[in-house]
């Protein structure tokens, strides 16, 4: 997935601006974060753990698309 | 790893011999519960959580209430047969009990007219059903005739309608359960709970015990509704609970899920279902799910959807249930019980909540 993708998922979910570079923070309400996380599973046949749910792997686009890199 | 109980291991058989259960008096619509303050719309809701509509109680009802009703439905279907005036013991699991002192399960025992015997309520919030079955299983397994094992929950009372988090997901009910003994190797082949304690609580009801008594200070701050700071953390921590529970069951009775008829999951909501579904590889189809009419009601909830499927004829005998359940203070139970033919013609018989 690239950063192109990952960001109309995210557009579809928010309906909201999104940072406009990759690596600024990511705000997402939680039940969006479990919205974002089921498209992800789904479309990309990986399964995201409880211990994995940090700032980390989800605090930015850039994080969640080197996130999704690790799991390939 | 949770390690398994299988009554036949101690040469004795345990089943259920009816249920009952019992909802809240006021159906709530998502779009009702928006008219009240809710910060989500009815769709929202439902696209979050598949929650259409929900029960809450009316000025009349309480927990101890709605576990008398769900204990007197399950009675009402056994009384034709057999006569169940002396259980051997009451075991109400509730995270909403009327009172801190005394117990609800005590309040309960009066209500039901009840001769001397243990009556006692467990915490275990959404997995506290799992909990009760297995106090109630092994008081069976040690020599009492019958056990009352029921799960009641008012929630609704201790949830902020303007929390986002939490507002829409929880419903008032209750289900029970009625134990007597059987042969070994029929009704419940394998139970087993765990806690696998730990310092961070992401669902927590901050105020109102020993820790933080009530105040002013406290109720301005709401910090007397129930608190989930960690959504996305709660749902995937839930699922992986209930997958390993499920691993561990089958584990303990050499069955394969594809021997399992039906999974009964903690009734959370729909997506919590999903993946349950998603992650053991089990077709959505024998996952039975309730939430869209009555929401989350903790522990209640496995109960009450083993209530409605049998008395909806939709378990049938010789059927292998597993039910899951997973909940707050990092709790998780699971269960497998073969249904016989006398309790499906028991509950054949009797109304639909």
């Amino acid at each position: 997935m690239n950063e192109d993708e990952l960001r109309e998922i995210l557009h579809e979910l928010t309906n909201q601006a999104l940072p406009e570079r990759s690596t600024d923070p990511l705000i997402l309400d939680s039940l969006l974060l479990i919205e974002l996380i089921e498209r992800l599973e789904r479309e990309l046949s990986m399964t995201v753990r409880a211990t994995e749910l940090t700032e980390e792997n989800f605090g930015s686009i850039a994080a969640i698309l080197k996130f999704i890199e690790g799991k390939a | 790893m949770i390690e398994a109980f299988s009554p036949a291991r101690h040469n004795k058989g345990v089943r259920i011999a009816a249920t009952g259960s019992a909802l809240g008096a006021r159906l709530l619509t998502n779009e009702a519960l928006a008219a009240l303050g809710c910060p989500l719309s009815s769709k929202e809701i439902e696209r979050l959580s598949g929650v259409r509509s929900r029960h809450h109680v009316d000025d009349e009802q309480s927990t101890s209430t709605l576990a008398r009703d769900a204990i007197e439905a399950a009675r009402s279907s056994l009384l034709a047969t057999k006569s169940l005036d002396r259980p051997g013991s009451l075991i109400l699991a509730t995270s909403s009990p009327d009172h801190l002192i005394p117990s609800t399960a005590s309040m309960v025992h009066a209500m039901l007219g009840l001769p001397p015997c243990p009556a006692y309520d467990v915490s275990a919030s959404c997995s506290g059903f799992l909990f009760a079955m297995d106090a109630g299983v092994k008081d069976i397994v040690l020599g009492a005739d019958t056990a009352l094992v029921a799960a009641s929950e008012v929630r609704s009372r201790f949830v902020d309608i303007t929390d986002r988090a939490t507002s829409a997901l929880f419903g008032d009910g209750a289900g029970a359960a009625i134990l007597e003994q059987c042969e070994p190797g029929r009704g419940i082949l394998a139970l087993g709970v765990t806690t696998q304690g730990s310092e961070k609580h992401s669902v927590v009801l901050p105020a109102g015990g020993s820790r933080e008594p009530l105040s002013r200070e406290v109720l301005d701050q709401r910090r007397h509704f129930l608190k989930m700071e960690d959504g996305p953390g709660v749902y995937i921590a839930a699922v992986e609970g209930m997958t390993e529970v499920a691993t561990d069951m089958l584990a303990a009775t050499a069955l394969s899920l594809d021997e399992i008829d039906w999974i009964i999951p903690h009734q959370a909501n729909q997506r919590i279902l999903r993946r349950v579904a998603w992650m053991l590889e089990a077709d959505e189809e024998r996952v039975i799910s309730y939430v869209h009419d009555m929401g989350n009601i903790s522990s209640a909830g496995v109960i009450v959807a083993l209530d409605r499927a049998l008395r909806e004829g939709k378990i049938a005998p010789g059927d292998k249930v597993l039910m899951l359940a997973a909940g707050a203070g990092h709790t998780a139970g699971g269960m497998i019980l073969q249904v016989d033919e006398a309790l499906c013609q028991t509950m054949r018989h009797t109304q639909k909540v």
